[in-house]
């Protein structure tokens, strides 16, 4: 969907138009959803996250200014963020119980790796936040890298960086899959 | 055979370049930066043997990341988004009080107080920068200048 149109379509929902409304959610909904599920793994926070960036869309809407930004990009940062938000409280749950296993993916490859999908989800799940983020916005949600690098607020070139560690990251955790292949 | 370097050669993309690209984009040219794409493409025509095994080695990993899980929207998730919207009657708040402090002849007051504000805002804003990332905010206008904010604690850039 065109900047324009988003544009558009946000200032009529925040004049609480239904048409505009259901736009809004057919089209940005999906790709909210994928990228907060790509970057927590767990689809049940995906949702949460999802339902959550769209409250603050419907709040923030009456007040949208066409043009100032690009209602996709502010969408896909204030998912971002909730999803970091996530992550940091689970990192706190983590460093609060010690004793506890790691609730990440667990090293039975033979287990995962009847699973392609499991496997990947497990190493995407591996990565660094900020590679994850990369590989999520530029892979998952088919960004280019200057739509990407404005999202996270890098430069073109530290994006690159990022996904090239990333992917890297990923195939040497991947290897015996991507053989497979 | 040596021949002179045309301008097409001047413009070709190194092979080193090239590799690095697939590296960090895969193995699809559509999904390269769009200012690269033109000079790949060439590049590419141009050796085909140098860049096809690139090309294929970026594409396994591509495929592979493909098979991870995607979630469609339940209809129960988009029906309670949709409930969630503004109603017709939404307006926006900050007008509402705009006019109202209007009527009230507050507007003089609320220029010196905003005045204020931002010179707290000034004093304030090292330390709101300097907590990068730092989750949503109650404030959406505040939600989107979380744009300009560096990254995360959580991970390196």
């Amino acid at each position: 969907m065109g900047a324009d149109l988003d544009d558009e379509l946000v200032v009529r929902a925040g004049r609480g138009d239904p048409a505009a409304i259901r736009a809004l959610v057919s089209h940005k909904l999906p790709k909210v959803l994928g990228l907060a599920r790509r970057m927590l793994g767990d689809p049940g926070d995906a949702e949460d996250v999802a339902q959550e960036t769209f409250l603050r869309a419907w709040r923030f809407a009456p007040r949208w200014r066409p043009g100032h930004a690009r209602f996709d990009t502010w969408l896909h940062r204030v998912a971002l963020n909730l999803c970091y938000d996530r992550l940091r409280r689970r990192r706190r749950m983590t460093h609060e119980l010690p004793d506890q296993a790691d609730p990440g993916p667990g090293p039975d490859r033979d287990l995962q790796a009847r699973d392609v999908g499991r496997r990947v989800d497990a190493a995407l799940r591996m990565l660094p936040p900020r590679q994850r983020e990369a590989i999520v916005l530029c892979h998952y949600q088919e960004m280019t890298n200057i739509e990407a690098a404005s999202i996270m607020a890098v430069s073109v070139e530290a994006l690159e960086s990022l996904l090239s560690r990333a992917r890297r990251a990923l195939r040497t955790d991947l290897a015996d899959v991507a053989a497979d292949d | 055979m040596w021949r002179p370097m045309t301008d097409a050669d001047k413009q070709m993309m190194s092979p080193d370049r090239f590799a690095a690209l697939a590296g960090g984009f895969g193995g699809d040219l559509e999904r390269w930066p769009p200012s690269e794409r033109e000079v790949a493409r060439r590049l590419a025509a141009a050796r085909p043997t140098l860049t096809e095994a690139v090309l294929a080695d970026a594409r396994r990993l591509d495929r592979t990341l493909d098979a991870a899980p995607a979630m469609s929207p339940s209809p129960e998730l988009r029906d309670r988004i949709v409930r969630a919207a503004p109603g017709p009657a939404a307006r926006p708040t900050t007008s509402a009080a705009w006019r109202w402090a209007a009527g009230l002849g507050l507007a003089a007051g609320l220029a010196g107080a905003a005045a204020a504000g931002v010179a707290v805002a000034v004093a304030l804003a090292p330390t709101t920068l300097a907590r990068p990332h730092a989750g949503p905010t109650a404030d959406p206008v505040e939600e989107a200048a979380l744009l300009l904010r560096e990254p995360s604690d959580l991970g390196e850039v």
